[in-house]
């Protein structure tokens, strides 16, 4: 069961006419190309006359101009009286948008009957699968020796980096197994505690060291450029704690 | 005034002849005769005194004529007659002086110049100078709707000789003639308005004029302004005038209703709003449906019909097929309003012979907690419809470029199998509500829709409300592209990706699972969005005492209170948030049982 106990659900008696009914905001960020996913529970209530038959139609909104984007039809409801769920997947297109709306739309042919509740709508997007590697046991590595390789993929690599082949920054923190922050950034010796990088669709390494300096970049980075993962590298140092460490990607502009 | 113990003329003297308190006068005579008094000197008791010889001719200084004898009564005529001053103080013809005898019969009197006196005038003039600022119009009334009016001002300077005889001092002084000049000033003119109202509002300061605005006044009470213009005048001398300013008060309220929530920017109430766009040509009518148009969900609500975007009666551009007329001599420039009466009837809308883009509108309440008395405030809204009004070229022109491979509407659409769909354009394509039109430069309606499955013809499908149809329930995974078209013209093309009902659902809950349960998405997805509509500020109800925002639903909200017309339940048209349907006054026709997903009460 979904939502708080002794909530509340959305019950619509409709309109005669086929229309609009809610047009809720996902206050969520998408990305675009993200593959989203939609858990929605749509209950027909009414006793009598016409089944209800709505459209879940997900639209984007660029400069207060709403753009459809995709959608689900339940279809002439078969299941009356009870719960019953919807889950479907999209593709976000490559657009970004403003923000996104999921609207609802009564597909009904009459107001006779057309009853209908919806509650626990949810909005999902995949989770970037990781992968750790260890190289080599931290406590016998020797300076600048790779201990260990964290890797993020992404459902769509064209957009996790990287929009329309423009720059893109990543931001990145090292943790400690309690989630301290640690000031590791050995890859741009940054002394904040976020780290930082800005990659380019398309640049070589060489060009990459000459736009960012060499400290920016390393060699190992080859295996990110036009790929869809991206490695971090854990030098060894006497700064590094025995342990183990957690890497963390922050979004891309 | 002297007395004139020792009266001396020169030639051409002017004199004021005075008996007791009465002068003597050109017009103060009866058949040529001198027979009554002036009291106060004036242009006609003035006289002229030219010498002759001993004595004097006495000329009136107005008329002409002269002062004479005849008998024992004194006359003004035309022939001079030849008066004599003494060394004493008498005014005679001869041996005879005059006098008056206290009737206002004037007579001849040997002695009588002990009560005669003679006031010298002599003749001055002087000039004077007046400046002149006046607005126009010199008063305002506005009325309660947004408006303006330009005020020009009027700047003078009027230079005026003054002739006039004066005697003594301070002088006793007798007008004459004036001679006035006007010049017309163009110097600068700045102005201020002040009012404790805010809905005023000086703008386009152009060529001297000035334009005071008035937003629409939305409240009972009239509203004032003092516009003051000042400007300097060649001769350094500042100038104001003002011009009143006054509002009239609004005779409809606008309030925010059950919700309490902000009005909206444009002062009306704020409230869920179904927009809806309407294609039109030019002098051509067409009907503005209602949500629920027929059938019972629509008697016994409150109806205002009105123009959008001036808040304001659309006078005869909007005509219904029922009387409109509730409160119309209070509140009949604010729309036609009908309240809790019957069938609303159909409305329609008129285009002037040139196209203008308009936005016309009806607010529709269920609720009763309206004020009515010499004034009307509105009732909480349940929702407004807006019809945005556009030129049926513009579809036109959309629609044009619309062939080969281009459709004017793209939709994918994800539907599960073994199930009846219901497809449609975004607009109805049939019937009264068509807006689709070919032809840009005389827009005509579509003709002749053509829905297809692939590359099959669907023959005859049955339309559902002029724009949705049903097509054949397709029971395996497939896409299957469907088009409308019409007058070679691609409209709306929809791919319908069929997935398995089991994997998309509707699928009913059984032992707690459907398709997916919310723990296995947590885990598998990364959530970024849920509503549950679990408010936990609404009391211990069965229902949520308030609306979702007003942008997000297009129905009306029922408040679940007494404000309800006849205690009515949620009705078509009509959302509410509720935890079950178990027991509710609604239970006639829900099924009982359902809950809240999180779980209820």
């Amino acid at each position: 069961m979904g939502g708080a106990a002794n909530g509340y659900f959305f019950y619509v008696d409709a309109s005669e006419r086929p229309s609009k009914v809610a047009d809720l905001k996902i206050d969520g960020d998408l990305c675009p190309g993200t593959t989203i996913y939609f858990s929605a529970w749509v209950a027909d209530l009414a006793t009598s006359g016409n089944r209800a038959n709505l459209n879940f139609k997900v639209s984007g909104v660029r400069g207060g101009v709403e753009e459809d984007i995709s959608m689900f039809t339940t279809g002439v409801m078969q299941v009356v009286g009870a719960w019953s769920q919807m889950f479907f997947d999209l593709q976000l297109n490559e657009e970004r948008y403003d923000e996104y709306r999921l609207r609802i739309i009564n597909n009904g042919a009459s107001a006779s009957g057309n009853d209908f509740a919806i509650d626990d709508i949810r909005v999902y997007i995949s989770k970037p699968p990781t992968m750790s590697f260890q190289a080599i046991l931290a406590c016998v590595a020797k300076e600048d020796e790779i201990v260990a390789v964290l890797r993020a993929d992404y459902d769509n690599p064209a957009y996790a980096w990287s929009v329309g082949n423009e720059e893109a920054t990543f931001y990145y923190q090292w943790q400690d197994e309690y989630g301290n922050v640690l000031n590791l950034n050995y890859l741009n010796e940054m002394t904040s505690s976020y780290g930082q990088i800005k990659l380019t669709h398309g640049l070589t390494i060489e060009q990459l060291a000459a736009k960012y300096g060499a400290d920016y970049v390393y060699t190992s980075l080859q295996e990110y450029l036009g790929t869809a993962s991206f490695y971090v590298y854990i030098y060894s140092g006497s700064t590094l704690a025995n342990g183990g460490f957690s890497f963390a990607v922050y979004g891309a502009n | 005034m002297a007395a004139s113990a020792a009266i001396s003329f020169s030639n051409g003297d002017t004199v004021a002849i005075k008996f007791y308190y009465y002068y003597l006068g050109s017009e103060s005579t009866v058949n040529g005769n001198v027979t009554s008094g002036i009291t106060a000197p004036a242009v006609s008791t003035l006289w002229v005194v030219t010498s002759i010889g001993t004595g004097w001719h006495i000329k009136n200084l107005q008329t002409g004529k002269y002062l004479t004898r005849s008998g024992n009564s004194l006359q003004v005529g035309t022939t001079a007659t030849v008066w004599t001053i003494y060394a004493g103080d008498r005014l005679r013809d001869g041996t005879r002086g005059i006098t008056c005898d206290f009737s206002g019969v004037w007579a001849l009197k040997n002695n009588g110049g002990d009560i005669l006196s003679i006031d010298k005038y002599t003749k001055a003039h002087t000039t004077t100078v007046e400046r002149s600022l006046v607005l126009s119009p010199a008063s305002m009334t506005f009325p309660m709707s947004a408006s303006s009016q330009e005020f020009t001002p009027t700047a003078t300077t009027t230079t005026t000789a003054h002739y006039y005889y004066t005697c003594g001092t301070p002088g006793t002084d007798i007008q004459l003639a004036s001679e006035s000049t006007t010049v017309t000033n163009a110097e600068p003119v700045s102005y201020e308005l002040t009012s404790s109202y805010t809905g005023f509002s000086l703008t386009n300061l152009v060529n001297r004029n000035a334009t005071v605005n008035a937003t629409k006044n939305t409240t009972t009470g009239s509203k004032t302004a003092t516009l003051t213009a000042t400007s300097t005048f060649p001769d350094g001398i500042v100038v104001t005038a003002q011009a009143a300013i006054t509002q009239s008060s609004a005779t409809f309220i606008h309030k925010r209703g059950a919700s309490g929530r902000a009005l909206q920017p444009n002062g009306m109430q704020s409230v869920h709003t179904l927009n809806e766009v309407v294609y039109m040509k030019a002098g051509t009518t067409r009907i503005l449906g209602l949500p629920v148009p027929t059938g019972g969900g629509y008697q016994r609500q409150y109806y205002r019909w009105y123009d959008y975007d001036t808040d304001l009666d659309a006078g005869a551009a909007l005509t219904h097929t029922t009387t409109y007329n509730y409160m119309q001599a209070q509140i009949g420039t604010y729309g036609d309003f009908m309240i809790h009466g019957y069938d609303p009837g159909i409305t329609s809308y008129t285009m002037p012979s040139t196209f203008v883009k308009k936005r016309m509108a009806v607010d529709v309440s269920r609720n009763t907690d309206y004020v009515a008395s010499n004034t009307f405030t509105e009732p909480t809204l349940s929702y407004r419809v807006i019809y945005d009004i556009r030129n049926a070229s513009e579809m036109a022109t959309a629609l044009s470029s619309c062939s080969g491979d281009t459709f004017l509407e793209e939709y994918t659409i994800v539907a599960p199998t073994g199930t009846t769909i219901s497809i449609g354009p975004k607009y109805k394509y049939t019937g009264e509500g068509n807006n689709y039109f070919v032809n840009a430069s005389d827009p005509t309606l579509i003709t002749t829709p053509q829905w297809k499955a692939g590359s099959t013809v669907i023959t005859n499908p049955t339309v559902i409300d002029s724009r949705l149809i049903q097509p054949p329930v397709i029971t395996t995974p497939q896409t299957v592209v469907y088009t409308l078209t019409a007058n070679s013209r691609n409209i709306a093309r929809f791919t319908v990706i069929y997935k398995d009902l089991a994997t998309v659902g509707p699928v009913r809950e059984t032992s707690g699972k459907a398709i997916i349960t919310n723990d296995e998405l947590d885990e598998r997805y990364t959530l970024v969005a849920k509503r549950t509509f679990d408010y936990t500020d609404g009391g211990t109800g069965n229902y949520y005492p308030n609306p979702l925002p007003w942008d997000e639903v297009t129905y009306g909200f029922d408040y679940r209170t007494s404000i309800r017309y006849g205690a009515a339940t949620t009705d078509w048209g009509e959302y509410n948030l509720m935890r079950t349907t178990t027991g509710c006054d609604m239970s006639g026709w829900l099924y009982s049982g359902v809950e809240n997903r999180g779980g209820c009460c």
